[in-house]
């Protein structure tokens, strides 16, 4: 026998013989050691308490040591195995009295052995696997780790054996910052879970009985770690927090002579019972300080603490609550807590901010200010994705109520039907950030004019925009606005439902949403995998009256998991500098494919009123076109975006020439054949964004790109032609090294302009 | 980057690996001392446990093998095992090349060996007589004269040679290897005195320094050498104040426990240490250190095995034991480790905490303290 073993172990119970034991794991345990399998671990005794309920084994583990110790770890070391009737998970604990207090043990009642935490897994998993030989080496290995101090840090929690059942209590992590006045928090229990105490500052939130008042204490930071072993009593409680600066008594007094008296408040708190929170300030191995938390529930109310601690009478008169408390008159400062018994909780700290980015392993939190447009499905998951990951701080732009067809896939819940989603939707990112969330209900394009103002200021304190509207014009508008300096992201789902679209500007914001929506059509003209990706709706669900008052059918797992892609797809986009425009489509089967490009540069031409744009994609097309066909011209039609509305056409698309063309040295007569159905199938495919803009065609070599006298004629036949569509004729020459020229004619305007 | 010190389970023999932390291998000693025929033998298959471990490694060599003297119990097979460069019928598919041979003079001067040893000699010879592919330690005058009869001079293989009281050439604390040796035995007076060799006295006795972290460890080969010489080996090393030369972390016991490695007399249970020989066992082991015995289990008291004049010396082996206990280290039998019923190699990892006797971390399929469920969710 290696030296004197905890007291605990020769009051555990009997000497049994192992052999007889009932209990099944103990009985494998010491026959696989006693089959010698096992190397260097012994048994040396098995012992059973009086009630049979436990049954302990005594092993004598072999430690592998190195020669530097990072832990006083023994050679060997006199380790309890306790494995109890109902075959729950054993406890692990080392018997000698001065083990060392190291990382990665349970937390045992005072006056307890230290027990060794073994294994990560939920004993519901563990047991699965769970062989002699792989409890044994685990008990090795933890030992052999503990000795070269490769175990690492992890919150203690209570030895299931030992706290069955034990109580968890959650607070805010505000309550615990050091300052002068920390909020008082009530804390309750839910009807249907009474082992979990709910704390919040008092006042705030919904309405509960309070169960319990809270009492929030904080170690100096000079104490000795975290607290070893939990006190069982009051006193015992106190007499270890003096090591850590807390005079726990001094705490109570002037609390109590605080809270006494008949008022509501004060019958409140003191037929409430005491939760007492103490964080313990800690220093991790990576040097940084946290909080180690400790809390503990009083089986008393807080007045009969009061009682016993001789600072409080109960109100035995007749005036007041008979469940009130009077303060003492001149009482004496009790110097000594009474020997009430207490239970220890586990802590935790409600959700916040800081919860949300340590659990989605960043750093810091992010709090640029995010201004989100549009509350749908979409807006609303990955807002509360964002906000869940501790992300922005966040204003919700949104002129829709919640109604019951919304909650097929939207973030928020049947409580939320009938108020505006902008309201609901800050509310949520709120409670999850602790952090104030602006909701502003207005028609953003429309809105009314108390509104404006407010709207303006948000977008021009955004660090960054999100357009989750699924609206074709608010993106524009957004694109355009000025007085707002944060990058635009636009994210839409495609009408069936099957892709996930991002456009996002640069930090530049030299390539514009508008720009964006250009080059995400041409992708979709040009890209196999996305010829479908506009397919129109086939079946529209009307979910009222109202002709315009139809959704699309898209399950909310897929709206679910597309919003989730568009999540990160932002916090992607926000760590790259320049622009992007991405889509991701889901097959059948869920598997998602990625086109994407960067931002193009664009080349913006003012003709009049009206703005052409295009980017390089459209200069390399032409000139692999024209390249194509020297000496020969060649020529075909433009497609494009035209807003009206702002005066602006984006080329997309060159079109090649039709085969009827006919293209000499110093001419180019472009053909029809096929045209009409080329041009219409764009059109679908764009589901009718873009459309026919005019004609291109190429000079030869060494030409200059002047449009000839036949050029003039053309775009006067095109001038007739659009003007009927209420657009200007537009015609591109292409030349030399890519250069591109302008031509353009309308009524009111005839000009031309070269650009390479 | 650690070391790995490897000591297989042969009954009284040796055979250690070291794997160097820049993934070089040296053997000291082989001796297969297995009887195939007995299923019963505990001892290990050595040639099958070595080329398994060289296959891992894809290799076919050692960079080192150090045959501390010629005894069979410490060169057993070894004609088997290795490719030998002086004689065709050793070489051939299977054998495992040796780019170093270390011997003691002893090895190349002895007349009249046999078997293993004859075969071991005539490598060294073959190799001194090319002059590449060996180091002899110590230079007494017969090796001179021995030299001049295959018409070379000394000098002239003056750097195959070193001398006690030299580190060995090609290894150092700060190369990849992170590791140097230091050699304390043979003397070459000691065999001009004698005449004879005395292989077990004229054996290869050396510290291992090992260079891991910042931090040195040490460990001790002592052969199988006995208290006298001990006794001459600290007298001269102290003579030197080159005491650091003799501090170690890891001891190979000499001469698989036996009482005369201790002092003269066995004594009823604990042999009683010569002056020298307690120094270097109480004062120059640091904390924690591993003692090895390359031996048979240790007798019972009683025993028809405890009546046997060879080692293990129960009384010897009680002696080391109080040594580890005085300093918080352990004592470990080859064929006790990790049991008497299935002795298995016994490995020792020297990193930045020194040296630690690997008992779970080395057993296969060894599960993560900390593992994590299977499954997020």
């Amino acid at each position: 026998m290696s030296g004197i073993l905890h007291a605990w172990w020769a009051e555990f119970g009997e000497l049994i013989d192992v052999h007889a034991c009932a209990v099944d794991d103990a009985r494998r345990v010491a026959a696989h050691i006693n089959s010698g399998a096992a190397a260097s671990v012994a048994l040396i005794e098995a012992r059973r308490t009086a009630d049979g309920h436990l049954t302990g084994l005594l092993l004598e583990v072999e430690v592998e040591r190195p020669q530097d110790l990072a832990e006083p770890i023994r050679g060997i070391e006199p380790i309890a195995v306790i494995f109890d009737a109902e075959g729950n998970q054993p406890a692990v604990v080392a018997l000698r009295p001065d083990f060392p207090h190291t990382m990665h043990q349970n937390w045992m009642p005072e006056g307890m052995p230290r027990a060794l935490c073994i294994d990560d897994r939920p004993w519901d998993e563990a047991r699965l696997s769970f062989t002699p030989a792989d409890f044994l080496r685990r008990i090795q290995l933890w030992l052999a780790r503990a000795a070269r101090g490769e175990l690492h840090d992890r919150a203690q929690p209570l030895e299931p054996l030992f706290f069955k059942n034990a109580v968890t209590i959650i607070v805010p992590a505000a309550a615990l910052t050091s300052a002068e006045q920390p909020p008082e928090l009530v804390g309750f229990l839910r009807a249907e879970n009474e082992k979990v105490v709910i704390t919040q500052p008092a006042g705030t939130g919904p309405q509960h009985a309070p169960g319990f008042v809270v009492l929030t204490l904080r170690a100096s930071p000079q104490g000795m770690g975290r607290l070893r072993q939990a006190p069982k009593t009051l006193d015992t409680l106190a007499a270890q927090l003096q090591e850590y600066g807390i005079d726990l008594a001094r705490v109570l007094n002037e609390q109590f002579a605080g809270w006494a008296g008949l008022g509501n408040d004060a019958v409140r708190r003191l037929a409430a019972r005491l939760a007492l929170v103490i964080a313990f300030p800690v220093t991790g191995d990576d040097g940084q300080s946290a909080d180690d938390l400790r809390a503990f529930i009083t089986y008393d109310t807080a007045g009969d603490v009061g009682v016993a601690l001789g600072v409080l009478a109960a109100n035995n008169s007749e005036v007041g609550s008979s469940k009130g408390y009077v303060k003492l008159l001149a009482p004496a400062m009790a110097a000594a807590l009474p020997e009430l018994p207490i239970e220890p909780a586990d802590v935790h700290l409600a959700f916040e901010r800081r919860t949300g980015v340590a659990v989605s392993g960043q750093l810091e939190p992010d709090l640029r200010k995010s201004v989100l447009i549009g509350a749908g499905s979409l807006g609303s998951q990955l807002a509360v994705n964002l906000a869940r990951e501790g992300r922005f701080r966040w204003t919700v732009v949104d002129n829709d109520t919640l109604l019951p067809h919304n909650l097929a896939r939207h973030a928020l819940y049947p409580v939320d039907v009938g108020l505006p989603k902008s309201l609901a939707l800050a509310r949520r990112l709120e409670t999850l950030l602790c952090d104030q969330a602006v909701s502003i209900k207005a028609d953003f394009l429309a809105p009314a004019p108390d509104k404006r103002p407010q709207i303006d200021e948000q977008l021009a304190a955004g660090d960054l925009i999100i357009d989750a509207s699924a609206s074709v014009a608010v993106s524009r508008h957004l694109s355009d606005l000025e007085g707002a300096n944060g990058r635009r992201l636009s994210l839409f789902f495609n009408p069936s439902g099957t892709a996930i679209v991002l456009l996002a500007e640069g930090q530049q914001r030299d390539t514009t949403l508008r720009d964006l929506e250009a080059q995400y059509h041409r992708l979709i003209q040009t890209e196999t995998g996305l010829a479908h990706h506009l397919r129109p709706l086939t079946s529209a669900l009307r979910y009222s009256g109202s002709c315009r008052a139809v959704t699309n059918r898209i399950p909310a797992s897929r709206a679910a998991l597309m919003s989730a892609i568009a999540s990160q797809a932002v916090v992607d986009a926000l760590s790259t500098e320049g622009a992007q425009v991405r889509v991701w489509t889901l097959s059948d089967e869920n598997a998602v494919s990625l086109v994407g490009e960067a931002g193009q540069p664009v080349t913006r031409i003012a003709l009049g009123e009206w703005t052409v744009c295009y980017n390089q994609s459209l200069v390399q097309e032409i000139a692999a076109l024209r390249a194509a066909r020297l000496p020969n011209e060649t020529g075909g039609v433009l497609l494009g975006i035209v807003d009206t509305s702002r005066r602006s056409i984006h080329l997309v698309r060159a079109l090649p020439e039709p085969e009827d063309s006919s293209g000499t040295v110093t001419g180019f007569e472009r053909g029809v054949a096929g045209l009409a159905d080329a041009v219409n199938d764009a059109a679908e495919r764009s589901l009718h964004q873009i459309r026919y803009v005019g004609e291109w065609h190429s000079h030869p070599a060494g030409s200059s790109t002047r449009p000839s006298a036949t050029d003039i004629r053309q775009i006067l036949w095109l001038t007739a032609e659009l003007e009927s569509e209420g657009l200007p004729a537009l015609m591109l020459v292409a030349g030399d090294n890519g250069a591109l020229r302008v031509v353009f004619a309308g009524k009111h305007l005839a000009a031309s302009q070269a650009a390479s | 980057m650690t070391a790995t010190l490897t000591f297989h389970p042969l009954g009284n023999a040796d055979c250690i690996r070291i794997d160097f932390a820049d993934g070089k291998k040296m053997l000291i000693d082989y001796a297969d001392m297995r009887n195939p025929n007995d299923p019963y033998d505990k001892r290990i298959d050595l040639p099958e446990e070595l080329k398994s471990d060289l296959r891992a490694a894809k290799r076919d060599y050692y960079d080192v093998v150090c045959f501390t003297h010629l005894d069979d119990d410490h060169c057993c097979g070894s004609g088997d095992f290795f490719w030998l460069d002086h004689a065709a019928k050793y070489q051939g598919e299977g054998r495992i090349k040796i780019n170093e041979l270390w011997v003691p003079a002893a090895a190349i001067l002895e007349d009249g060996c046999e078997d293993s040893a004859r075969i071991v000699r005539q490598e060294a010879r073959h190799r001194l007589r090319q002059g590449h592919g060996i180091r002899v330690f110590s230079r007494p005058k017969k090796l001179r004269e021995w030299l001049e009869k295959q018409g070379l001079t000394l000098e002239s293989r003056a750097h195959l040679i070193t001398d006690a009281g030299q580190t060995v050439p090609g290894f150092s604390k700060f190369g990849p290897e992170h590791a140097e040796f230091f050699i304390h035995s043979p003397f070459g007076w000691r065999q001009d005195d004698n005449g004879v060799v005395d292989r077990n006295q004229d054996s290869v006795v050396f510290q291992a320094t090992f260079l891991e972290g910042g931090r040195e460890t040490y460990a001790l080969f002592m052969s199988d050498i006995n208290y006298d010489s001990i006794d001459q080996i600290v007298i001269t090393t102290k003579r030197h104040g080159r005491e650091d030369r003799l501090l170690w972390d890891i001891f190979k016991i000499p001469h698989h426990c036996s009482y005369l490695s201790i002092g003269p007399n066995k004594g009823e249970d604990k042999t009683v240490p010569t002056e020298h020989v307690a120094w270097l066992c109480e004062t120059q082991g640091r904390d924690r250190h591993i003692m090895l015995s390359t031996s048979k289990p240790m007798p019972v008291k009683g025993s028809a095995e405890d009546d046997d004049v060879q080692p293990p010396h129960r009384q010897a082996g009680n002696y080391y034991k109080a040594v580890a206990r005085e300093a918080d280290g352990s004592f470990k039998v080859t064929m006790e480790t990790p049991s008497i019923a299935r002795p298995k190699p016994t490995k020792i990892e020297v990193n930045e905490r020194g040296a630690r006797l690997l008992m779970v971390s080395a057993a296969a399929g060894a599960a993560s303290i900390v593992s994590t469920p299977a499954r997020a969710g």
